[in-house]
């Protein structure tokens, strides 16, 4: 290593081989260009696949990186956040999933920045990081346990409630395809079926307790300078919004009235009448069951809130974690008014560790494959998959996560539980590039749903999907900015590759850093954007960077991501575009009554945006030049290799 | 008897994000460094509830208007009071000693 210490970073990579029982240390160092978190995650899982490409996600050789950045574990407004990057197990591409709670600061007061796993356990077990050292201990008591439990356990065996735990539940035992790893007990790094690649190694938990120093380059600066921030996520709205209502604000501000349109009925409308939108509304939240709100480590916004339901048809149940994804997932896009059985259900996700997303999509697809008929009675053992059913979602969920009954099925995920059915059930399966979708806004906001379809880890709004059409711009910085003064437009299609790109690549920076999304311009230009994650990441490391500089290194991670698709999965254009229904099946009534993507304005939208990123719009393939200018030499040599490569 | 300052806690108010333990544990480390801090926030993940000590360590920043913890709690779950203490005359202290 350069230095006794590093400024920021924790300094260290360990290397754990489960089959080989081994955990080795090495340093950070070589990592750094992609300053960390999913940067360095995604670099590590792009170099081992090209030795070995024919590793499926589930396989025991294939490589799971769990890394956090160099502004986590201090006091920047959101420094709290994990990135868990692999093999997509739905995909076949690239994942890379983002995680809030403690255990990012717990992993940098333990010593370590990244934990790369390769291998697969003869039994189960977990393993348990503590200042600097690591250790492979029996998991055997734990398997077949709930998260919540999981959790409990492994503190009363170590006898300190300060642990941090990492953890997978029978669905990832199970290897659902909706499998993901919850922290915290409420928090879960969902996407690509990270649960299940946990569950294919033995892997029940991440264990993680430290006490070590996070240095800072220039301590005064650093906390004068994180004053200001804080005092600008005070006087942000968006943050405000967030602080009072949680993301659930989105919906419970616009969702009922239709200002928000929400994915109804397997996405076949986005418009839910108030007088069902009524009874899932936030403040009916807030005012019957809240008790509290739980932040993430140091973070001002805490987003999320703390619920107790404590009688009736699912009570006694103390949970955390209902967010706007949550009542569209269990809510409206099942038609379930039953805001209890909503509680009920997210308790059990968590439980269970599943993906929200995930479960909402394929339940979506279920249930309109039973009114098509395509499903029956006694393929469910007796449940009525009826739309409004609040008692069969949440008996549905435990089912999947077991791979009970007609859960074995839907464990599969939307795409290859369609796949398996057939009957034309594909038809209205909703995925993108095989990732289930829990949406809202897709018609009506252009550029939203130009970053939905783009992403590289299939759906999802938290990469290029802008919030510019909701939060407005001034006209004269949309135009320098992005080039376009219709990027505030949601009915425009002009400028929305730009912006869409622009996302993509800073929201590659924000997980390196180990920052949350929510506090950064991607809710509201005044809080962190480039600019102050450079000053951040100077005044924390103590090494000179710029706001060009970070966005070249963004660019850079969101092309290993594109090239590892490219490579890995095949994709090409016909993979960014969204499922038919959103073309042919428009809203039908609110504000955006009629709305719909018109495949022309998409497809123009969808050429200007591969144009941004210097990708070629005929195949979607990157080019020669692109990559030159972002020095990846070794991606654009295994491109060219496979002849997926433009000129 | 003799009135302080002190930390005065609303733990009904504490989202449990730990920024005070961060900003406690920096003001006497430079460091980001929790495990050094006079004040510690810990959360009963079964009930929600969040239990805030202080440690007798604790000198209020003496140095400073207003203590770093408070600076930093965005939900004003800390503020700054005053309590009522019981000191030790000369002639306790030398009872004490003479028991």
């Amino acid at each position: 290593m350069k230095d006794q210490y590093h400024y920021g970073w924790a300094g260290k990579l360990l290397r754990v081989n489960l089959s080989e029982r081994t955990c080795k240390i090495e340093a950070i160092d070589p990592y750094l260009p992609f300053i960390g978190g999913r940067g360095i995650s995604d670099w590590i899982v792009f170099n081992f696949n090209e030795q070995s490409s024919d590793v499926k996600a589930l396989d025991p050789p294939s490589v799971i990186a769990i890394g956090t950045g160099p502004l986590a574990g201090t006091l920047v407004p959101g420094g709290c956040r994990t990135n868990i990057s692999s093999k997509s197990v739905v995909t076949g591409g690239i994942s890379t999933s983002n995680v809030g709670g403690h255990l990012a600061a717990e992993m940098k007061f333990a010593g370590f920045d990244q934990i790369v796993i390769q291998g697969k356990a003869a039994e189960p077990v977990y393993l348990l990081i503590q200042n600097g050292r690591a250790e492979i201990r029996d998991g055997r008591d734990l398997w077949g346990q709930t998260t919540w439990k999981t959790e409990e356990i492994i503190r009363g065996e170590l006898h300190d409630d300060g642990i941090r735990v990492a953890c997978i539940g029978p669905a990832g035992e199970h290897l659902c395809a909706e499998a993901c790893v919850i922290v915290d007990r409420g928090r879960a790094a969902g996407w690509g079926g990270c649960g299940a690649v946990f569950g294919s190694k033995n892997l029940k938990a991440i264990a993680v307790r430290g006490n070590m120093p996070v240095r800072i380059a220039d301590p005064d600066g650093f906390w004068a300078y994180n004053l200001e921030l804080l005092n600008r996520v005070n006087r942000s709205r968006a943050s405000g919004i967030l602080t009072r209502y949680g993301t659930h604000g989105a919906y419970g501000v616009g969702g009922p009235d239709g200002r928000t349109p929400q994915g109804v009925r397997n996405h076949r409308d986005e418009y839910w009448p108030a007088d069902k939108g009524m009874y899932l509304r936030e403040v009916v939240f807030r005012e019957k069951w809240e008790t509290g709100r739980a932040a993430c480590f140091a973070c001002p916004s805490a987003c999320t809130h703390l619920y107790h339901l404590p009688g009736g048809k699912y009570g006694p149940l103390t949970l955390e974690g209902v967010h706007t994804n949550t009542v569209r997932a269990l809510g409206s896009n099942l038609d379930i008014t039953d805001a209890e059985a909503v509680l009920r259900g997210q308790a059990l996700i968590n439980q269970m560790g599943l993906n929200t997303d995930g479960v909402g999509s394929v339940m979506g697809w279920a249930f309109e494959a039973y009114e098509r008929g395509l499903l029956t009675k006694e393929d469910t053992g007796g449940l009525e998959l009826t739309w409004g059913n609040g008692e069969a979602m949440v008996k549905l969920l435990e089912q999947i996560a077991y791979r009970r009954g007609i859960g074995d099925l839907l464990a599969k995920g939307v795409k290859e539980a369609a796949r398996t059915l057939g009957q034309g059930s594909e038809e209205f399966a909703m995925h993108v590039k095989g990732q289930e979708m829990n949406e809202q806004s897709v018609r009506s906001h252009k550029g939203w749903a130009l970053g939905i379809f783009t992403s590289t880890r299939g759906s999802g709004h938290l990469n290029g999907a802008s919030l510019i059409e909701r939060l407005g711009m001034d006209k004269e910085k949309a135009k320098s900015l992005f080039g376009s003064e219709a990027v505030s437009r949601p009915e425009a299609y002009e400028g929305k590759g730009v912006v869409t790109a622009w996302f993509e690549n800073f929201k590659a920076v924000v997980d390196s850093m180990g920052v949350c999304y929510y506090c950064t311009t991607w809710i509201d230009m005044d809080l962190l954007g480039l600019d102050e994650m450079a000053n951040l990441f100077q005044l924390v490391t103590g090494q000179k960077t710029s706001a060009q500089e970070l966005f070249w290194v963004g660019e850079r991670i969101y092309n290993i991501e594109k090239a590892f698709n490219t490579l890995h999965a095949g994709f090409t254009r016909k993979d960014d575009l969204p499922p038919k229904r959103f073309m042919e099946m428009p809203i039908s009534g609110g504000p955006y009554a009629g709305a719909r993507l018109e495949p022309e304005g998409y497809n123009r939208m969808l050429d200007d945006y591969y144009r941004t990123h210097g990708w070629d719009p005929v195949t979607s393939w990157q080019t020669s030049g692109c990559l030159d200018r972002l020095g990846l030499d070794e991606v654009k040599r295994q491109l060219a290799q496979a002849k997926r490569l433009k000129e | 008897m003799a009135i302080i300052e002190t930390i005065l806690v609303h733990s009904q108010l504490c989202t449990g994000c730990r920024a005070c333990e961060l900003a406690c544990g920096f003001r006497w480390t430079k460091q980001m460094n929790p495990s050094q801090a006079s004040i510690v926030v810990r959360r009963d993940d079964h009930t929600g509830q969040i239990e805030v000590k202080i440690h007798a360590s604790c000198d209020v920043c003496q140095e400073r208007e207003i203590p770093m913890c408070i600076q930093v709690c965005n939900p004003r779950a800390l503020s700054l009071g005053r309590k009522l203490v019981q000191t030790l005359t000369q002639a306790d202290k030398s009872s004490g000693e003479e028991s």
